[in-house]
């Protein structure tokens, strides 16, 4: 019994790395089932914007959240794209504006949206409530530029753009606490609708705000990035680490199983030799 | 005088961010979109401030030696290298004030010519290796050299635009000039472009000539000159002529003999592909960040098996809902039973969400009252002191 | 795509580029073994390049825009048609944060904090009543209508199915949770009697929301490993043409 205790670190490591390289050497596809309402409530919402309109995708998040939001990202500008919605994209996050770029410079072209017309990077600021509050005066005011350098009025997917009033959305993709800052600010002050798509870490503090509807809907985690590839029916990277997730989470329990039996085990033991 | 003035800002500002909220006047408005202009430049100090101690510490490792510090060297240098091939872009081509080079080019390269020029050793050159190949450099483009390169025009005013051009092999790459017009705000008019084009001689520099009259509404004239085949084709000399009345006009650089000058203030072009900066961040930045927080699955893995115990009734709860959790929101929990996801989605929208809203209760309870109290001055703590 | 394509598709740059991202991630995946030379390198190249990532962007995305395009709109490229002298006061309440370094003079930097920290306070307390205490408060309370609905909310009743029932069930553990959990951190009183009994029940709804956020944090972590996973095998492996187990 005592020797399930003492599995060494390494073991566990390669045994982690294993089950999640495996089902993608294999080839293994699990596919959730129905998406989470949450998930769903994000997509419904923008599918039901009419052409046209603007939604405005932050990207709150650096490279060390990238596999969740990423695919989220890509999920949704690409549903946006189809459905001929504006996407205007910033970054209260100093590494999101590039992974903005990464993001649009795929599925733009990918589902026939142009640059400038159809989406822009308007890029990062400092001051991250500062930049929430101020774009409800004027959106051009905080960000009279795009990334490009290129002045926002000459931009026809800028057009008619002047605050929150203009926006039909927003959609803080975040790592930290930024969706309660739009919340807080963007949806409470200006009545613009917000939806997030977060980090599985930050889940549980987000769902009191899903559950009052100050969010109109919640991706969590690779989950509900994967979940929003299939309703989009476009299954991408969300939808590959499905499998992975799946059995890295089992060979967790596993472990933490081995590890409980080991203990009550040595504690009977110690007792009956006691 | 050190500690009230401080205070007198903190509560000025505190208070009217207050005020303005419930009492939405117009001079109000303005004084708070002035306020939080001024709390993003200071905010950007701020990261600099950041930035600056980093270098600064590891500085210090440095100049006194401290162990390990061959690192902090290492620190060093990335920084400034990062800081270098950001700012100050090397390897990129440098272009003359107030022109770019069109990106609605295909197949051919343009460049400045430091060695060719009509009278004095500059000229701006498009080079192709391409029969289909065509460049064109413009005094219009995205960033700022747009200031630069900007030129005013009259509306309803004749003019004349003029360049001298030469090509190699003669007869071969056709060169051309063309203006066209934008309004105030930029908007292109739609008008015909005129334009002029010809196959010039490589001996000598030819001039086009091109007519035109500023149509109603124009604000400012875009000049463009581009090259089309194989060869390749010099431009230099520009002139701008107003056909009628005395006022004159003059064009951007029309030597084409100063380069851009401060090299730092250009624009952002350094988030687009092929530049060192967007490579660096990439290829560097990027599976570094990725890959440190990736390390997280597996101490994450090793701690619950080490510690993840079902030692009291409150741990089991713990346990077993983190277990649900980690099945049900994955397909594999499906597999094991069609209703998983459901029971999962149940704990996360009735307990959880009541405890994590008990929480938020609290915090947003201490939030108010930490900000009354700074607002007060009866909390000090931020400006270093009781 | 087949992997010869891709590869042909590749700059030399990106094919540099991708063994550079794969040698870092398996210098960083190296510390798994145990702390060394080659994963410390690689640390401390990480600080550096983003400190200086920093560097550049608070120049491009901050100081230029709202500070020197502004005082020179000439530089601006369009963006500024005329100078806006204002910003003259936030830049000297800046520069004064930087008075840190400089013991002597370091009483400075309080003015700047002193704005900002009094701005976001004074813009944060309406917000927060609104966001944290109104509506979710509203939150709280509104499901109950699902009880009965003539008798206290003066609207018909949902029906009286299952269905209803489990949501009326809901509504009540939720308002519980929530009274029980709040009871908790009330400890201006001593826990025993009724508030004893209440911040007990806190206690399993606090278990509860830990587990869900550990299952949680443990399915983050793990997609972290994915991303890594997949760039190895994706990008790398498959972008540069490296044929595993004979796959391409």
């Amino acid at each position: 019994m005592e020797r399930l205790l003492r599995i060494d670190r390494r073991v566990i490591f390669v045994l982690i790395f294993a089950a999640v390289l495996v089902p993608f050497l294999a080839n293994l596809k699990l596919k959730p089932g129905a998406p989470s309402p949450s998930t769903r409530d994000v997509y419904d919402f923008i599918g039901k914007l009419p052409a046209g309109a603007a939604i405005m995708l932050a990207f709150d998040y650096g490279p060390a959240s990238m596999p969740e939001l990423q695919p989220m990202a890509a999920a949704i500008c690409r549903h946006a794209f189809r459905r001929d919605l504006r996407v205007i994209c910033l970054a209260l996050s100093p590494q999101g504006f590039l992974l903005a770029d990464r993001v649009l410079a795929e599925t733009g072209p990918q589902e026939g949206a142009a640059y400038g017309e159809d989406y822009v990077n308007l890029g990062f600021k400092p001051g991250y409530t500062a930049v929430v509050l101020n774009m409800g005066q004027s959106i051009p005011g905080v960000y009279s530029q795009d990334t490009k350098g290129t002045p926002v009025e000459r931009l026809p997917v800028m057009r008619g753009i002047r605050n929150y009033s203009d926006i039909a959305l927003i959609v803080d993709l975040a790592s930290s606490n930024t969706p309660a800052t739009w919340v807080a600010f963007a949806h409470e002050r200006f009545k613009v609708p917000v939806a997030a798509g977060i980090t599985a870490v930050m889940a549980t503090e987000y769902y009191p705000f899903y559950q009052s509807k100050q969010l109109v809907g919640l991706l969590n985690g690779l989950k509900g990035a994967a979940e929003y590839e299939y309703l989009i029916e476009n299954p991408d990277r969300g939808a590959m680490g499905m499998a992975s997730q799946s059995i890295a989470h089992a060979v967790i329990i596993v472990f933490v199983i081995l590890g409980n039996v080991g203990y009550f085990g040595a504690r009977r033991r110690r007792r009956v030799t006691r | 005088m050190r500690k009230a003035i401080p205070l007198v800002i903190g509560f000025v500002t505190g208070t009217f961010m207050f005020v303005q909220f419930f009492v939405p006047h117009e001079a109000g408005e303005y004084g708070y979109k002035l306020l939080l202009d001024w709390v993003q430049i200071i905010s950007a100090f701020a990261m600099i401030l950041g930035l600056a101690s980093l270098f600064h510490s590891n500085w210090e490792k440095v100049r006194r030696r401290r162990r390990d510090y061959g690192y902090s060297v290492v620190t060093l240098v990335a920084f400034v290298f990062m800081v270098y091939v950001g700012l100050f872009r090397p390897g990129e081509p440098v272009q003359p004030r107030g022109w770019v080079y069109g990106r609605d080019s295909q197949g051919a390269v343009g460049r400045w010519d430091r060695e060719l020029g009509r009278e004095d050793q500059f000229s701006l050159l498009i080079e192709s290796d391409q029969d289909t190949g065509h460049g064109s450099w413009s005094n219009h483009g995205t960033g700022w050299q747009v200031n630069w390169g900007r030129v005013p025009v009259m509306a309803r005013c004749p003019y004349e635009v003029s360049v001298y051009c030469r090509a190699q092999p003669a007869g071969g790459p056709v060169a051309a000039l063309e203006v066209s017009y934008v309004d105030e705000r930029g908007e292109p008019l739609p008008r015909e472009h005129p334009r002029v084009e010809a196959k010039p001689d490589t001996a000598d520099w030819q001039q086009l000539k091109v007519p035109t009259k500023a149509p109603e509404g124009a604000a400012e004239m875009h000049i463009k000159l581009s090259a089309t085949g194989r060869g390749k084709v010099w431009f230099d000399d520009l002139g701008i002529r107003q056909t009628e009345g005395m006022a004159s006009i003059s064009p951007p650089n029309p030597k084409f003999d100063q380069p851009e000058r401060l090299p730092t203030i250009r624009k952002l072009a350094d988030t687009e592909d092929g530049s060192g900066f967007k490579w660096l961040f990439d290829n560097v930045l990027v599976p570094l960040d990725a890959t440190m927080f990736s390390l997280l699955a597996f101490f994450m893995a090793s701690a619950a098996y080490r510690t993840f115990r079902a030692r009291t009734p409150e741990a089991t709860v713990l346990l077993v809902v983190a277990v649900i959790i980690m099945l049900g929101r994955v397909p594999l929990g499906e597999l094991i039973h069609k209703q998983f996801p459901e029971l999962c989605e149940w704990f996360m929208m009735v307990p959880t969400v009541a405890a994590r809203r008990g929480i938020l209760f609290g915090v947003a309870l201490g939030s108010i009252a930490t900000s009354l109290r700074i607002i007060l001055g009866i909390e000090r703590s931020h400006l270093g002191g009781s | 795509m087949a992997a010869a394509d891709a590869l042909s598709n590749l700059t030399t740059g990106q094919i540099v580029g991708l063994w550079l991202q794969a040698a870092f991630t398996l210098a960083i995946f190296s510390f798994l073994w145990s702390d060394n030379p080659v994963y410390k390198l690689a640390e401390h190249i990480f600080v550096g390049i983003s400190a200086g990532y920093g560097v550049v962007l608070v120049w491009h995305q901050a100081v230029l825009p709202l500070l020197l395009f502004k005082l020179l709109p000439q530089i601006s490229g369009g963006a500024e048609l005329s100078a806006n002298y204002w910003v003259v006061i936030p830049g000297a309440l800046g520069v004064l944060m930087l008075t840190r370094f400089f013991p002597k003079y370091d009483w400075l930097s309080r003015w700047p904090i002193a704005f900002v920290v009094g701005l976001y306070a004074g813009a944060g307390i309406p917000a927060v009543v609104q966001a944290s205490i109104l509506e979710q408060s509203q939150a709280t309370l509104e499901p109950l209508k699902a009880l009965h609905g003539p008798l206290i909310w003066g609207s018909p009743p949902v029906g009286s199915d299952g269905a209803s029932v489990l949501t009326a069930f809901n509504a009540v553990l939720l308002l519980t949770g929530v009274i029980c959990t709040l009871s908790y951190f009330y400890f201006s009183l001593p826990h025993t009697g009724i508030l004893g009994v209440t911040s007990r029940i806190g206690i399993w709804f606090l278990m509860v929301a830990f587990g869900a956020g550990f299952g949680n944090t443990v399915m983050a972590r793990v997609s972290l490993l994915i991303g890594r996973v997949q760039f190895l095998l994706e990008d790398w492996w498959r972008g540069t043409g490296i044929r595993l187990f004979g796959g391409g």
